[in-house]
């Protein structure tokens, strides 16, 4: 049986954020920006983007 | 087309794979985007963020653009930005030789037990309990606040979160500021406090 051992809880809360700070803060300079994430609205796609990154992660183990 | 990063004053290295393009005093961080290439995955979102941390350590002063600033080519980028240029120049001088901290603090312990309570005593203990974690976070608040050139304190606050704030600090104040925070975690094992970063001060970049 394999174990797939899971991101160390401090790596996954640095994710979330850094994925929080792209998508909800920053200059904006245009006002056009990209509204969404392959086809999902930015603002559900935090936890997705967060979900599959972990899961990429963990696959990469 | 052109995929904006950040703003940067004093750049010492680029991240692998951006470019610089220089507009009046500051240097806009730049990456390429294929034609017909949406650049909009989930890869792109993160990468995005990891080339303006890795800024931090590169640069003077760092002012995040938001995910998803595009423009057709260098000239595009050099229009819309020589049009709040003062603006912009501003505020990346604001952001010199700082970072920025996040710190959240959540209720660790279990609610007010509602065992052996009437009504009205169980609403007293959980107000009295509300009451004590506010002024608390309060003495927190005001203590980072000192260490603190902008605070960016979040309003969706909620549930077993209690605090959720930016400070933008000096590179120099970070330790100071770990101390206090350490300090607080000490006095207080009812609640569980995360403070991250030195990040790009993305909660002080502003928008439009």
């Amino acid at each position: 049986m394999s174990v797939v051992e899971r991101p160390p809880l401090e790596q996954q809360v640095t994710l979330v954020e850094l994925v929080d700070r792209v998508l909800g803060k920053g200059v904006v300079i245009t006002g056009d920006i990209t509204l969404s994430v392959a086809g999902v609205d930015l603002v559900y796609v935090g936890l997705r983007v967060l979900l599959s990154s972990v899961s990429a992660l963990e696959a990469a183990r | 087309m052109i995929h904006l990063y950040a703003f940067a004053c004093g750049l010492r290295e680029l991240p692998p794979d951006a470019e610089c393009v220089q507009i009046g005093g500051m240097s806009a961080v730049v990456g390429r985007i294929a034609d017909g290439d949406r650049c909009d995955s989930h890869d792109d979102v993160v990468r995005h963020g990891l080339v303006v941390e890795a800024l931090v350590e590169r640069a003077d002063g760092v002012l995040p653009a938001r995910f998803g600033e595009r423009f057709t080519d260098i000239e595009a980028l050099e229009r819309a930005v020589s049009a709040r240029s003062v603006e912009l120049e501003r505020r990346l001088r604001d952001m010199r030789g700082c970072v920025e901290l996040a710190v959240r603090v959540g209720r660790t312990s279990r609610d007010v037990q509602r065992d052996g309570l009437d009504g009205a005593s169980y609403l007293r203990a959980r107000y009295r309990a509300a009451a004590e974690d506010a002024a608390a976070v309060s003495e927190l608040h005001a203590a980072l606040q000192l260490r603190a050139r902008a605070t960016a304190v979040s309003e969706q606050v909620a549930g077993s979160l209690l605090h959720d704030a930016g400070y933008l600090v000096g590179r120099h104040e970070i330790d100071e500021f770990a101390r206090d925070v350490d300090a607080y975690a000490s006095r207080h094992p009812e609640h569980t406090v995360v403070c991250t970063g030195p990040w790009a001060p993305s909660s002080f970049a502003g928008a439009a």
